[in-house]
């Protein structure tokens, strides 16, 4: 039952992305960001290129360009997830919907996990859809020394970091959009948890010794960046997956004591 | 079916149900009769586990509501005040939803959906997306979803409110065909429609049970009516009044 319960509510909340042009208009403009991105990114490859063969010696690589453009991708997805997570459990509230959901048999859990999976399977289709950058400059590299493309090793590493980071924000928009009735708050909420987060390692850098190594454990952008640099450690899986399993805990917390509350 | 016994509810301070007790045996249909701010829907609310009590107990279908409320709510339909609808889903797709929230065993889907759709006249609507609905319309798909997935136990707030003369009969038809194989709990301010739809009637006022009788023997002497304010307002007002 508790994954046939999931599986009901997690395809209407899929759906309900695509019942308005909102989701479509919000994908479009992710991927057309990111190809302009791209395209910069390119240039400055070309531009590089270019001079390192007069100059030998560059200290640039293509991974260290691939780096900056992914780390720009990040910044992008931190401010459009909270548009994506910010109607989950308010919509629920101000339609009167929760009273089907909570006098229905299904536990809250398998509603909180319904959601946030709607919420990630939209980032996952985003995502998926700028592998084509990759893929491209791939295709397009000789493998050449002087051209050598980018590592396919870290290329993947990096998506995996993005997953990861973005199911982190997700979760937190989830919970935020658990505590109020109000998509605008729930939205200024979650761009604050998320700031504050990334905020942990501008902290850190001015903290020495144990403080600092806390902080830039806890800073889940520190763990981002060195998925994109290819180095994949457990610690970071583990840091990832507690943050969600955290933000989704609290979110289950909230709904069911919304129920009492009603 | 139903059996309530000295159920608490408290907001904050205020008590909104102070401990009222009555049965509903299987097959009945119960008109659940107050003024506002009684106490009816907080009551239906506890009733359909969507919200625990203060104390007391409450039994439905065979359940505790408070000890085992997901038993509960697999028998259980429910109308709320505002009827809970995905307002950008179309009328079947949400049914549809509905039948599965509730478990609604695959191969009898179609079938309560078709019939839902018909007996709450939504048939030519059922393509329609419900946020361009009017509030009547709404209304008929709240009830539609309330027996979608054919429940024990049907507890349905103010049904008829927002429903066409048509409709109200058609609903109150409905609701009078569900005895004998379902319980049913309503409220409403409509007394008329108590007589012709419920076997029997308990009036709650400021929380408290007032009356807990038959529709027969209410009607006996006086008209529902009269036996409202008689009990609401006092004998003195009532006689003003007629
Ligand atoms: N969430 C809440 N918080 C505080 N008080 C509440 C809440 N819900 C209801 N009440 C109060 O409890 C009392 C009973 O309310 P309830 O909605 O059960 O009345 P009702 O009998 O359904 O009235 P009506 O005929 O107007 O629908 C009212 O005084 C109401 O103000
Ligand atoms: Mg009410």
């Amino acid at each position: 039952m508790f994954f046939k319960n999931i599986s009901t509510m997690f395809k209407r909340e899929f759906r309900a992305y695509f019942y308005t042009p909102l989701a479509y208009v919000f994908i479009g403009m992710f991927v057309f960001f990111m190809g302009i991105m791209f395209n910069s990114f390119l240039q400055n490859y070309l531009n590089y290129m270019q001079a390192s063969a007069y100059q030998m010696g560059a200290q640039i690589t293509i991974d260290r360009l691939a780096e900056a453009f992914y780390a720009n991708m990040h910044v992008i997805l931190m401010i459009m997830i909270p548009f994506f997570t910010m109607r989950l459990f308010t919509s629920e509230s101000s339609q009167g919907t929760f009273a089907l959901l909570m006098t229905s048999p299904i536990r809250t859990i398998e509603l909180v996990i319904a959601k946030f999976a709607g919420a990630a399977t939209i980032v996952l289709i985003m995502l998926g859809m700028t592998v084509i950058f990759p893929i491209f400059l791939f295709a397009f590299s000789d493998k050449s020394a002087q051209s050598p493309g980018p590592d396919m090793g870290i290329v993947g590493a990096t998506y995996l970091g993005l997953v990861l980071i973005s199911f982190t924000y997700v979760a937190i928009g989830t919970f935020w959009s658990s505590i109020t009735e109000s998509q605008l708050i729930a939205l200024v909420f979650t761009f604050f948890n998320i700031f504050f987060l990334w905020l942990l390692s501008l902290w850190a850098q001015s903290t020495s010794g144990g403080v600092q190594a806390t902080l830039q454990q806890m800073a889940v952008n520190e763990q981002f960046m060195s998925f994109s640099r290819g180095t994949l450690e457990l610690k970071s899986f583990v840091i990832f997956l507690s943050y969600i399993i955290f933000y989704l805990f609290l979110t289950n917390r909230s709904i069911e004591s919304r129920a009492w509350r009603s | 079916m139903i059996e309530v016994s000295n159920l608490v509810k408290k907001y904050g301070d205020f008590i909104a149900v102070q401990g009222i007790s009555f049965k509903v045996e299987k097959g009945e249909i119960l008109g659940l009769l107050g003024p506002n701010g009684a106490g009816k829907s907080t009551t239906m609310k506890i009733l359909s586990a969507f919200m625990p009590a203060t104390s007391g107990t409450a039994r439905v279908a065979g359940f505790d509501v408070f000890e085992e409320p997901f038993e509960v709510k697999k028998r259980v339909g429910y109308l709320p005040e505002n009827p809970p609808l995905y307002i950008e889903m179309r009328v079947r797709e949400y049914l549809e939803y509905v039948a599965d929230l509730k478990h609604l065993e695959k191969s009898r889907k179609k079938e309560r959906v078709d019939y839902v759709i018909d007996r709450c006249g939504l048939g030519d609507n059922q393509k329609r997306i419900i946020a361009t609905m009017s509030k009547g319309f709404k209304q008929r798909v709240g009830i539609a979803q309330a027996l979608v997935h054919d429940p024990e136990v049907v507890i349905l707030d103010e049904p008829t409110v927002g429903l066409d003369p048509v409709q109200i009969v058609e609903i109150r038809n409905l609701i009078k065909g569900l005895a004998g194989n379902h319980t049913v709990i309503l409220s409403t301010h409509i007394l008329p429609e108590v007589v012709m739809t419920c076997g029997k009637v308990v009036l709650i006022n400021h929380g408290k049970v007032m009356v807990d009788d038959t529709v027969d023997t209410l009607t006996r002497g006086d008209t529902l009516e009269q036996a409202y304010l008689k009990i609401v307002t006092g004998e003195s007002l009532a006689h003003t009044q007629h």
